[in-house]
């Protein structure tokens, strides 16, 4: 069935799709960045019908092939330093895929998009579906994805300080993130003046403790 | 003089002075389940925009899952949909079961599909007492928890935990039934059905619910597809999809329900849809108990399956075994599959990547709630501050699964 | 006894001609290989339908594993004499079609076709299982192999069922102790003789044998000869069960908790490549990791302890006199101390040999701001050596201290008495003693570990271990290796000695960007013609051979041990899909 839907699409679209798999029933189309859009126009509003978008998805493949199993395989929740360093970066070292389904016609297709570690942009598909908008900024949050044309592209899940994008695979499991400055606004019940929460004082200034202890520790 | 009193801005007749007023609802508040934030803007009683903020309660599932066995991913997921926790777990493990590429065995499918029905029920009336409770009819709230603590007992007995369940195995589950507890299980159900039509008798034809949720949160069956609605929500916009139906798993082709329908796509209509829903599941665990064949409750491959606890303290066989799938996790050959399964609020599908390692590489969850509460903005534009709460109720967020 | 290292007398095996005499087989090897080396010929076999140009001194085993087949092992080792003892690789060939054979023994030929699947094969790869597993104690939970055990690992792959075989255990002695590093639990071993054979053939100081028979034989040592050998411990590595246990790591970690690194170890200037294992802030254990040119899949037992300095005695905090005032604060007091006397003359700056380049161009750096009239060259004492892995030289990086202050165009003097110095800054202090110090009037140290010289010192910083840090090191022959960050949390205020530099040299107004060992290792290879050019990332992971430094005795850049010395040509990588817990990943196991 959905083999069918493969078919049509090389046959529409012979220069955009890159390649094509099937593992345990789902079939898997590989297109390129930069006919992405019109491929899933297409899926959607022409024959396929593919009308809902499960979900966006993005893989990380730096330690694919890498990842260590065995006896290390749970302490190494750590990528080492020397993993990262000297194992290299395989590229195209993210894809992005989206699952399609059809309600009426009961089929599905993942389209799939390699993307460049130095190049991390691909289209928006937010004109599309409406669905995509969080699905973007998800990815956007978790992988650092820019997606070109959104309308809003801020992180989802993550505040707006976070440093990093969690998962990526290069992203320690146990990273801590730095404090994040407290906002500086007026306190509304005491009135402006010096102490903790007290305007112009961020309450992080004031914690005595913290003086002795070098920044650059805390990360 | 009329003239005169008219131009005065004083005057009584003319208009307010407005402007529009942000107010923020939680992230903690009554009415917002789980831990989320909406900063609604008022232009008066009307809401203007409304911009969830989620991330409050986001626990980083994909990453740690991807840092745990393939076994001990499966805590996690029952923190997802906290309230049906064992349709994550089914969800889950038939995604790892399609790449492996096996079959659980068939009374391990029964007993699945036997306690995830039960846990749909839960959640279901988890939302309808919830809607309930905030809307003033408190009433209701307590027979649903009635009912609920009823099913969570017999869950309680099945899994030792009432929602912290980690039932399902890969390869089947965690524990036959115990001795008695079908008996039990169709001893508690009249009084579940009973609470459930108190509820239907106390607000299907309530004059104050109907007025409030009748025609409120409406959204048509194709732009609720775009929105990428699944379960329930789609379902009252008359739109038929349901994966138990559409693409049966489990032995759900061997079952005998229905799928209703709603025809306005409104929150009446997903409450209503809700209820019925509940005695659909019904029929479905009827029909489970008296189907449901003797034999193993998960297969006898040690590559997959714990050994049993016989030979992991007796023989040096099981102890290796055992040691292998724990300490290092089964080896699950590479390969990247999207498995969806009939969650409580949807469609539950989990995207899972494997390298052929004891670990999982990549997973990500299509959470139902999530597209879901991603078009409130557009359910609630327009609709005064007070339809919030209904709104927000029928489409059932659940914080742990939207914000992983 | 002859030394280790060098060729035998004689084979020590008594395995039969037909093996040995067609060269390049380990045993063989080794009375062959210097004099006249066999001629390696390219030959075509097919393993599993896959054709492969295998080397025809390759036996099955070796062959399968180029094409990523992997026939399972437990006696066989790549680089000792076959004994064809657990009879887990027998396979089917078409030389002998219907029957097995052992893959570690059949040499391959031309056309050969090797096949791995057949039913009879996989029956006996489970039978094998079966048999090995008999009276194998119920000992996972309290066994330190578990987690990195052969028959944990083939079990799974090729057997994973009950046992067909209900019968009592043999008890053995379980608690025999071998040496000073060594451990026997008898009950455990399957005779595969891999430690018999190490020590006959590499250590060559034949301690162990195979004694009692059948069922109840078990491995021993000669009476009043426990196991002293300076390389013991490999006998461990190779165990593929839990026979033999390194007393020094027994029960202390779970080997799945432990992250695994590669480094270089400081025990002397040999530079023997080993991983690092570590969780939090400890390290576990030393395991050698494979270096043709260095050591092989070798270590001595001296370098598997130099760990412990890492672990033990640490300057913790950064201290001013006996405070601990955090590295803000001693930093501040230090530049204080400094400023005074800095360009004044009369400043001394000594570097450990056991500093890497990058602390040590970080000290000379710090130096050349300070005007410092006299650099010192301390380190360990020499100690005992021998022909194999242990050099005299108990310091790292004696070379590449020296070669940093030649690029800096500064002497180095031995650590005598001080004359005419005011201040003396130390990075690291091992060998220097507090006579020497006794006339500074400015002691500032960066040191690792607590003696009688950080107790004096009105500053103390702490340093990284170079376990714990990023670095290179040169060992005595000239050959540039590069050591990782292995361990991954934080000890208390430790910072890497560039780190130090870099603040102290903030302090001192004259700012240097030393953020990572990259760029120190850059202010070093700007000024060190050897280096000219070479970046830290480009720096490959068995090391690089600095020509100009090379002794006049390796004239023809032969390395020590020399290469298949004692080996046959192991497979120099590891095929994709290959457990990396293998011979073939360069691990010793």
């Amino acid at each position: 069935m959905s083999q069918a839907l493969v078919d049509l699409l090389r046959e529409k679209f012979p220069d955009a799709v890159l390649s094509s798999a099937s593992h345990r029933g789902d079939e898997v189309v590989a297109v390129t960045r930069e006919k992405l859009v019109e491929v899933i126009a297409f899926l959607r509003n022409d024959k396929p019908d593919l009308k809902l978008l499960r979900d966006i998805v993005a893989v990380d493949m730096l330690t694919y092939k890498t990842e260590m199993t065995g006896g290390g395989s749970i302490s190494s929740n750590e990528v080492s330093a020397y993993s990262i360093a000297h194992k290299g970066t395989p590229e195209p070292r993210y894809y992005v895929a989206y699952n399609l389904y059809s309600i009426n016609k009961k089929h599905s297709l993942r389209i799939r998009v390699d993307l460049k570690s130095t190049d991390l942009k691909i289209p928006s598909i937010t004109s599309l579906y409406k669905t995509s908008d969080w699905w973007e900024r998800y990815l956007f949050d978790m992988f650092g994805i820019v997606f070109e044309g959104h309308p809003n592209l801020q992180r989802l899940l993550m505040y707006p300080e976070f440093v990093g994008h969690p998962l990526r695979k290069d992203y320690p499991v146990r990273k801590r993130q730095p404090l994040v400055q407290e906002q500086d606004f007026p306190d509304l019940v005491r009135g402006p003046g010096p102490g903790p929460g007290g305007a112009g004082v961020p309450m992080s200034q004031t914690h005595v403790g913290r003086q002795n202890v070098d920044p650059n520790t805390y990360d | 003089m009329t003239e005169q009193l008219d131009s005065d801005p004083l005057s009584l007749e003319s208009d307010l002075p407005t402007s529009l007023m942000t107010i923020n609802l939680g992230p903690s508040h009554p009415a917002m389940h789980g831990t989320v934030r909406l900063a609604v803007t008022l232009d008066g009683e009307t809401i203007v925009e409304a911009i969830p903020e989620i991330g409050f309660l986001h626990r980083g599932f994909s990453k740690s899952s991807e840092n745990a066995t393939w076994h001990q991913v499966l805590p996690y997921t029952d923190r997802l949909n906290y309230v049906s926790p064992i349709l994550n777990n089914v969800g889950y493990i038939m995604g790892v079961e399609k790449l492996i590429g096996i079959k659980d065995t068939e009374r391990s499918q029964y007993l699945r599909v036997l306690a995830g029905e039960i846990s749909r029920i839960c959640d279901h009336l988890t939302c309808v007492g919830a809607i309930g409770l905030e809307l003033g009819a408190f009433t209701v709230f307590l027979y649903a928890i009635e009912a609920r603590e009823l099913l969570w007992d017999r869950i309680a007995e099945l899994c030792g935990a009432r929602v912290t369940t980690s039932w399902t195995r890969i390869g089947g589950v965690a524990t036959d039934l115990p001795p008695g507890w079908e008996q039990k299980l169709r001893d508690c159900f009249p009084r579940v059905l009973e609470l459930t039509n108190e509820i239907d008798v106390l607000l299907t034809r309530n004059r104050i619910f109907v007025d409030r949720t009748r025609d409120v949160g409406v959204i048509s069956g194709e732009e609720a597809v775009d929105w990428g609605f699944t379960g329930p929500c789609l379902r009252a916009c008359g739109v038929n999809y349901d994966v138990r139906k559409a693409h049966p798993y489990l032995v759900y082709d061997r079952m005998d329900f229905e799928v209703p329908l709603g025809s306005r796509g409104d929150t009446y209509d997903r409450y209503v849809l809700r209820l019925e829903e509940i005695r659909q599941s019904h029929r479905i665990v009827m029909q489970c108990l008296e189907q449901m064949p003797p034999g193993p409750i998960i297969i006898d491959d040690w590559r997959y399956a714990l050994p049993p606890k016989k030979e992991v303290f007796g023989s040096i066989e099981g102890v290796m075994a055992h040691f292998k799938l724990i300490m290092e996790g089964m080896q699950v050959p590479a390969g990247e599959v999207y498995v969806y399964t009939e969650g409580a609020n949807g469609e539950l599908g989990f995207h899972i990547v494997s390298n052929g390692k004891g670990k999982p590489y990549a997973i990500q969850v299509r959470a139902p709630g999530f597209p879901i509460l991603a078009s409130l903005p557009r359910l609630i534009k327009g609709r005064p501050v007070a339809d919030l709460i209904p709104i927000f109720d029928s489409i059932n967020m659940i914080g742990g699964e939207v914000e992983q | 006894m002859s030394q280790p290292g060098s060729p035998p007398a004689a084979s020590p095996t008594g395995h039969s001609g037909a093996v040995n005499t067609a060269g390049g087989q380990p045993g063989a090897a080794q009375g062959q290989a210097h004099n006249t080396p066999a001629v390696p010929k390219m030959v075509k076999v097919l393993v599993d339908g896959v054709e492969v140009e295998a080397d025809s001194r390759d036996n099955l085993i070796e062959a399968a594993r180029r094409v990523g087949v992997a026939i399972p092992y437990f006696c066989y080792h790549p680089r000792l004499s076959i004994a064809g003892q657990c009879r887990m690789c027998l396979v089917e060939t078409s030389d002998a079609p219907g029957r097995l054979v052992p893959g570690c023994q059949v040499r391959v030929k031309e056309g050969l076709k090797i096949v791995t699947t057949t039913p009879a094969v996989k029956d006996n790869q489970r039978g094998s299982m079966e048999f090995h597993l008999i009276n194998h104690p119920v000992d996972c939970a309290i066994c330190d192999q578990s987690g990195e055990c052969k028959l944990q690992d083939y079990y799974m792959e090729y057997d994973h069922q009950p046992s067909r075989i209900r019968t009592y255990k043999l008890n053995k002695p379980k608690r025999e102790e071998f040496g000073p590093m060594v451990v026997y639990d008898a009950e455990r071993c399957i005779m595969c003789t891999r430690c018999v054979r190490f020590m006959d053939e590499i250590a060559q100081e034949p301690q162990l044998a195979v004694v009692q028979r059948g069922s109840h034989s078990l491995i021993s040592t000669f009476p009043g000869q426990p196991l002293d050998s300076a390389y013991s411990g490999n006998t461990v590595d190779i165990c593929p069960v839990g026979a033999l246990l390194n007393r020094d790591f027994r029960f202390q970690s779970r080997v799945w908790f432990v992250n695994k690194s590669p480094a270089i170890c400081t025990g002397c200037s040999n530079g023997c490549n080993v991983y690092a294992e570590s969780r939090g802030d400890q390290l576990y254990r030393l395991l050698p990791r494979r270096n043709e040119e260095v050591n092989q899949v070798w270590m001595c037992d001296e370098g598997r302890l130099t760990y412990h300095a890492t672990n033990e005695k640490r300057v913790e905090w950064a201290r001013s006199g006996e405070d601990a005032v955090g590295p803000r604060i001693a930093i501040e007091r230090a530049v204080e101390l400094l400023k005074p006397v800095a360009g004044q003359g009369g400043i001394a700056i000594s570097i450990s040999a056991q500093c890497t380049n990058e602390e040590a161009t970080a000290a000379l750096l710090l130096g050349a701001r300070l005007k410092a009239s006299k650099y010192v060259l301390s380190g360990k004492p020499a100690g005992g050596s021998d022909e194999f892995l242990i050099r005299a030289d108990k310091n790292p990086n004696t070379n590449g201290v020296k070669l940093a202050a030649a690029a800096f165009g500064v002497k180095l003097e031995e650590p005598s008495a001080l004359q005419g110095v005011k201040a003396v800054i130390a990075f690291r202090t091992d060998g220097l003693t507090a006579q020497f110090v006794q006339t500074a009037e400015i002691l500032i140290v960066i040191a690792q570990n607590e003696d009688e010289v950080t107790a004096r010192a009105q500053i103390a910083l702490p340093i990284k271990s170079v376990y714990e840090q990023e670095g290179t090191l040169i060992n005595y022959y000239g050959r540039l290796q590069r050591s990782w960050e292995s361990v991954q949390a934080q000890r208390a205020d430790t910072a890497a000695g560039w780190t130090w530099a870099e603040r102290l040299l903030t302090g001192l107004g004259s700012p240097v960007s030393l953020s990572h060992a990259g760029e120190a290792f850059d202010q070093l290879a700007q000024r060190a013609p050897e280096l000219s050019g070479l970046k830290l990332a480009e720096i490959p992971d068995d090391g690089l051979v600095l020509e100009s430094l090379l002794p006049a005795s390796f004239a023809a850049r032969a390395p020590h041990p020399q290469a298949g010395a004692h080996s046959i040509r192991g497979p120099q990588t590891t095929p994709p899909g290959m457990k990396v817990s293998d011979e073939a990943s360069g691990a010793s196991r």
